[in-house]
């Protein structure tokens, strides 16, 4: 078959209809059915939903009855010293861990993708803390951060009177999660880097070289020009799960000591199940989503992109 | 592998087998309890039934229940079955919350009593599906008193767990104090601490073992209390910043601090660990304590009534009770509600191993006589102690507020900070905390 019979043909079956619609349309919508129809469900639905609720006073055993207050959740907000407090919380923790996931999930992968020995091991350490879920990290850490009976106090012990309580002061506790996230969520940014680093051709490296660029210059001026994708879409990624932090303070802080790590998530939480206030958790929650909405709009403007 | 194989006959039978069983477990799953199939049988029901207790208290529990459906003990035609499900209190009431108003609560669930004021619309009253005039006498006056509100009997009583002191005796020797002689007083309690830190390297005391809010609430409201200060006012404004409250918050901040009774921590459990390992002289904790510690190798442990505030111009403890409570459901039927509220009637007048094992005192006034109750391990030790408390009269209850989560630790983290030195001074302390409780009620 030469090639314009094939051009020829592809161009038939696109312009064939069913019932006045072109068919690779229809075949387009049928294949992404399946997925429309859980993201309407679970997503788009939940989402909508939710934007309701956060304009009323909420009645979750007779929703008929909720009284409308229209943007009164949201005034309420701005006047909450919780609320102020919980998103101080959050922007401190994104600020704390967002740069080390990405930097250390960097660094980690140029590494290992030098020649250095045992790298395939290297590769399974750096990803393996990823697996687990978050409660067995919260397990594992409040072990190794424990003030009395701590791994890193028992060392600690030997060289100083009292170490500090890494949960139990309001200087350390923030950072002594964003820590362990680091510890826990670097993996994955590690394999997408590593990955878009072997990306690279080694020509554009070579040609550097000729030219007589220090390292310095082939990471600045190859490197990460040629990794800018991976990098907005981790950078981009990693702000959105970090700002929604909430399984960390939950079980290993409970907020404290003295709410230096709460979080908005974790208000969201108690607002709406354990004060029963819905109307108000949905309205931290669509906060929060226009700040993520935010986030990635700068994001793209300042790490910017030519796709 | 069987399985791979199917003749077109077996694959038949099969199908067909599974579909009898399919529809039957549909029908177990239907609103009133179906039929347990033809032939005459009577019908049966399974009663789903969530609960929180953990550590000594959890097998017991999962016990009574065992032996409820080994031995079908309610007189009636039907098969009843409770299927029991555990979740942790810290998750426990906002998950039943969240269920209830989902319309995928249980049939039956234990509450505490603290939550039969602000819970109300999420309760059936217990009166609604047997006569409580009827039973009303199986239990004792000051628990039905307990599961009353607004003149309303809301649930049934299972318990009371108040407060108690425990101490450990082998730290009172090497003090130099005598370990069968445990504080009464403030000026015990003083002596004993100080003597407990001067002459041993040990800690002298511990708010609440666990080292969260809410456990130092027991404590700090009890001293509050005893030193005729009062919690909240008539309309539920929390009036706890008075005179009682400045003085305990500041007791608080003495005992972690000038008077180095204990390290300023905030970390979760220090007190549990400190205590078992032999660490710590004194803390304060509920009756369930009890099981935990006779868990624990070779310590050598005693309790004592905790009474010990400075200017005591009365003696007040804090208790709270467990209830049993059929939560609002449409889809429950009235059958299955009546059958619930018989079974949650045995529960608590049938089982004295909840407080010979699990320590508490058992709200049924059969129970407190009998011979299983009274041969309880703890019996001398701990439950006649707190049986004499009773008789005096020294309980007040964990206070039944009108709105809010009355046992969030959300609530009472300020008292977990004020041990801890989180905060510039008692007094700020004592100004978060009537301010998070008031919103917290409030909302």
């Amino acid at each position: 078959m030469g090639l314009r019979n094939r051009f020829t043909k592809e161009s038939d079956h696109a312009r064939q209809t069913v019932f006045g619609v072109r068919k690779e349309t229809v075949e387009g919508v049928a294949w992404s059915l399946p997925y429309l129809a859980v993201f309407s469900v679970f997503l788009v639905w939940p989402a909508l939903k939710g934007m309701y609720m956060s304009l009323f006073d909420w009645d979750p055993f007779v929703p008929s009855q909720s009284e409308f207050i229209g943007v009164q959740n949201y005034v309420q907000l701005l006047h909450d010293p919780v609320f102020w407090n919980a998103m101080q919380g959050t922007v401190y923790f994104v600020a704390l861990s967002v740069p080390l996931l990405v930097l250390v999930g960097l660094g980690l992968a140029l590494g290992v993708n030098k020649n250095v020995k045992g790298k395939r091991i290297l590769r399974a350490i750096y990803f393996s803390p990823y697996i687990l879920t978050v409660a067995v990290v919260t397990l594992i850490w409040s072990e190794v951060y424990s003030e009395g009976y701590g791994l890193i106090n028992y060392y600690l012990g030997y060289v100083m009177d009292s170490p500090p309580g890494w949960l139990t002061s309001t200087d350390l506790a923030m950072p002594a999660l964003a820590f362990m996230t680091v510890w826990w969520l670097v993996g994955f940014n590690f394999v997408i880097f590593l990955a878009a680093r072997q990306g690279i051709p080694e020509r554009l490296y070579e040609a550097a070289r000729l030219d007589g660029a220090s390292t310095w210059r082939a990471f600045k001026d190859v490197t990460l020009p040629q990794m800018r994708n991976s990098i907005l879409f981790v950078v981009i990624i990693q702000f959105i799960l970090q700002f929604q932090v909430f399984a960390q303070p939950y079980v290993l802080t409970g907020g404290g000591p003295r709410d230096s790590t709460d979080t908005l998530v974790y208000y969201l939480y108690r607002s709406a199940f354990s004060q029963q206030q819905y109307g108000y958790g949905a309205a931290i929650g669509y906060v929060l989503v226009m700040i993520l909405v935010l986030i990635a709009v700068i994001n793209f403007k300042v790490i910017g992109t030519n796709d | 592998m069987t399985g791979d194989r199917l003749s077109t006959s077996t694959r038949r039978r099969f199908i067909a087998a599974t579909g009898v069983t399919g529809s039957i477990a549909l029908a177990g799953c239907m609103g009133g309890g179906g039929s347990s199939g033809g032939g005459g049988g009577s019908d049966s029901y399974t009663i789903t039934f969530w609960e929180l207790f953990s550590g000594g208290e959890g097998p017991v529990m999962k016990d009574i229940v065992q032996k409820f459906n080994d031995e079908q003990p309610l007189d009636v035609e039907e098969e009843v079955t409770i299927n029991r499900q555990r979740t942790p209190w810290a998750q426990y009431y906002n998950k039943l919350y969240t269920a209830l108003t989902s319309g995928s609560g249980p049939d039956m669930a234990i509450m505490h009593a603290a939550y039969l004021r602000s819970w109300n619309n999420v309760i059936d009253p217990i009166g609604d599906y047997l006569e409580t005039s009827d039973i009303e006498s199986d239990y004792l006056d000051n628990h039905w008193d307990l599961v009353t509100v607004e003149g309303e009997t809301r649930a049934l009583p299972m318990d009371l767990h108040p407060l108690g002191g425990y101490y450990n005796k082998d730290v009172f020797e090497s003090a130099g104090l005598d370990p069968e002689s445990p504080p009464t007083n403030w000026e015990e309690f003083q002596t004993a601490g100080n003597a407990i830190v001067d002459q041993t390297d040990n800690a002298a005391f511990s708010q609440s073992p666990a080292n969260d809010g809410f456990g130092s609430w027991r404590t700090w409201s009890s001293l509050v209390k005893q030193q005729g200060g009062t919690l909240f006012d008539s309309d539920w404004n929390p009036s706890f910043n008075n005179q009682a409250g400045q003085n305990t918050s500041q007791l608080f901040w003495d005992m972690t601090g000038d008077m180095g009774w204990s390290p300023q921590t905030t970390e979760a459990d220090w007190g549990t660990n400190a205590f078992s390992n032999g660490n710590l002289g004194m803390t304060m904790n509920g009756t369930w304590y009890v099981a935990s510690l006779s868990d624990v190798e070779d310590l050598n442990w005693g309790f004592f009534k905790p009474n010990v505030a400075p200017n005591r111009s009365q003696e007040a403890v804090w208790a709270d009770g467990h209830t049993v409570v059929l939560p609002r459901s449409q889809s429950r039927g009235q059958r299955k509600s009546e059958l619930a509220a018989k079974a949650a009637h045995w529960m608590t007048t049938e089982n004295p191993e909840w407080g010979a094992r699990a320590g508490h005192l058992p709200a049924a006034a059969d129970i407190r006589e009998s011979e299983v109750f009274q041969n309880s391990p703890f019996y001398d030790k701990t439950l006649s102690k707190y049986l004499e408390m009773a008789e005096n009269d020294v309980y007040f209850y964990q206070p039944k507020v009108p709105n809010g989560d009355p046992t969030s630790q959300d609530w009472y983290q300020w008292l977990r900070d004020l041990w801890g030195h989180n905060y510039e001074n008692p007094q700020a302390a004592l100004e978060d905390g009537v301010s998070t409780i008031s919103n917290g009620i409030k909302e």
